[in-house]
């Protein structure tokens, strides 16, 4: 349910990985989820949710609080999956601003956020251990070892989900369930 | 990619095809850099017209003095150099077209690197060696690809050999090519 909070519901919450939901309605699951945690006492508030320093209409300020309030649970629910050092990799590269290289790199988007969290929610067998690194167009993309000491990586963007090893070379549409059983033979 | 530093007018884009004995380097920044292992994020290259610089008359500690200045220059305090990835014109081609060492998860690319001096603009300084490497779907350069995958990124990126600098830019350690080591040679 979009904008409410659902009190009582301390699990993990399956419907913020379900498909076919708008970013920001998953966004809103998000911060309910946070919410929910923050009651329970598993998670203090957050330095990382700030309210615009700008001056802003106020309609328009209610949204982008709303997306920095719900990228900061998508972190939360990140680091749940990950090790310390991937974490607070990930909370590093999501506070990179727009032309982070210099040649117009966007920063991280929420969308690419969410859909790593959607991935990490549905795919077991990740090692916690991952190296993450931000992408050109604000995609997340990460890498790790597989069992044959191979390599695999993955961006994942606001529309699809890239995967390449030595012998793919692959792009998954959100929620293609193919991407889940390709991994699982790997 | 010069998005914000246009091309000089005395040196229009793309009329100069760097030859395949030029070496070129590529800046990575602290958003794609694996610690640990010293070499930059498999994405690197996903990027259209990825920016090079030439070193052949520079040398390398000049030519990343030149990288560094370009990515960290003044008013732009929060990005940093990690590395610079160093690789030969005729082994960007190879890693795009040679069936060997590593499998190849698609059609070939075509991969030819542009002379592509810059001028200074809005503080940024001026790069006579610059470059980009643009990515064909045929040897005749007529089809442009918009980009190149993941899975050819990965592989140029192994492909680099990775001088990981300070904050002063000094070269503090070297990470040779993975899967291409010695076919540059051959």
């Amino acid at each position: 349910m979009a904008g409410t909070s659902a009190f009582g519901n301390t699990s993990t919450s399956v419907s913020i990985t379900t498909t076919g939901r708008g970013v920001l309605q998953r966004g809103y699951d998000a911060v309910s989820h946070f919410w929910d945690l923050m009651k329970a006492g598993w998670v203090g508030y957050p330095s990382m949710v700030k309210q615009p320093s700008c001056s802003l209409h106020p309609a328009l300020a209610s949204v982008l609080t709303m997306e920095v309030a719900a990228k900061a649970a998508y972190l939360v629910m990140a680091s749940h999956k990950l090790s310390q050092r991937s974490a607070a990799r990930l909370l590093r590269l999501s506070r990179s601003v727009d032309n982070w290289d210099g040649e117009g790199a966007k920063q991280m988007t929420i969308s690419a956020l969410a859909n790593f969290v959607g991935f990490l929610e549905k795919s077991p067998n990740v090692p916690s251990a991952i190296d993450i690194f931000l992408g050109f167009y604000g995609e997340i993309v990460t890498s790790w070892k597989l069992h044959d000491g191979s390599t695999l990586d993955m961006s994942f963007g606001e529309h699809q989900i890239e995967l390449a090893t030595d012998e793919h070379d692959e792009i998954f549409p959100i929620g293609d369930s193919d991407l889940y059983r390709l991994i699982a033979e790997l | 990619m010069t998005s914000d530093s246009s091309p000089d007018e005395k040196y229009p884009a793309r009329q100069v095809l760097l030859a395949d004995d030029e070496i070129v380097i590529r800046a990575v920044v602290e958003e794609e850099w694996i610690d640990g292992e010293n070499r930059g994020s498999p994405s690197i290259f996903r990027r259209p017209n990825t920016s090079m610089t030439r070193i052949n008359s520079l040398g390398l500690e000049s030519g990343i003095a030149v990288v560094k200045r370009d990515v960290e220059w003044s008013g732009k305090p929060a990005r940093m150099l990690r590395g610079a990835g160093e690789i030969s014109v005729s082994l960007l081609k190879i890693v795009g077209r040679a069936p060997v060492p590593a499998p190849k998860p698609g059609a070939c690319i075509y991969l030819e690197v542009w002379e592509e001096k810059v001028k200074a603009k809005d503080g940024r300084p001026a790069n006579d060696h610059h470059a980009e490497i643009v990515a064909y779907d045929d040897p005749e350069r007529t089809k442009e690809r918009s980009g190149i995958s993941l899975g050819y990124s990965r592989m140029l990126s192994k492909a680099l050999r990775v001088h990981a600098v300070d904050a002063s830019g000094t070269i503090t350690s070297v990470s040779e090519p993975l899967d291409w080591a010695n076919v540059d040679k051959s």
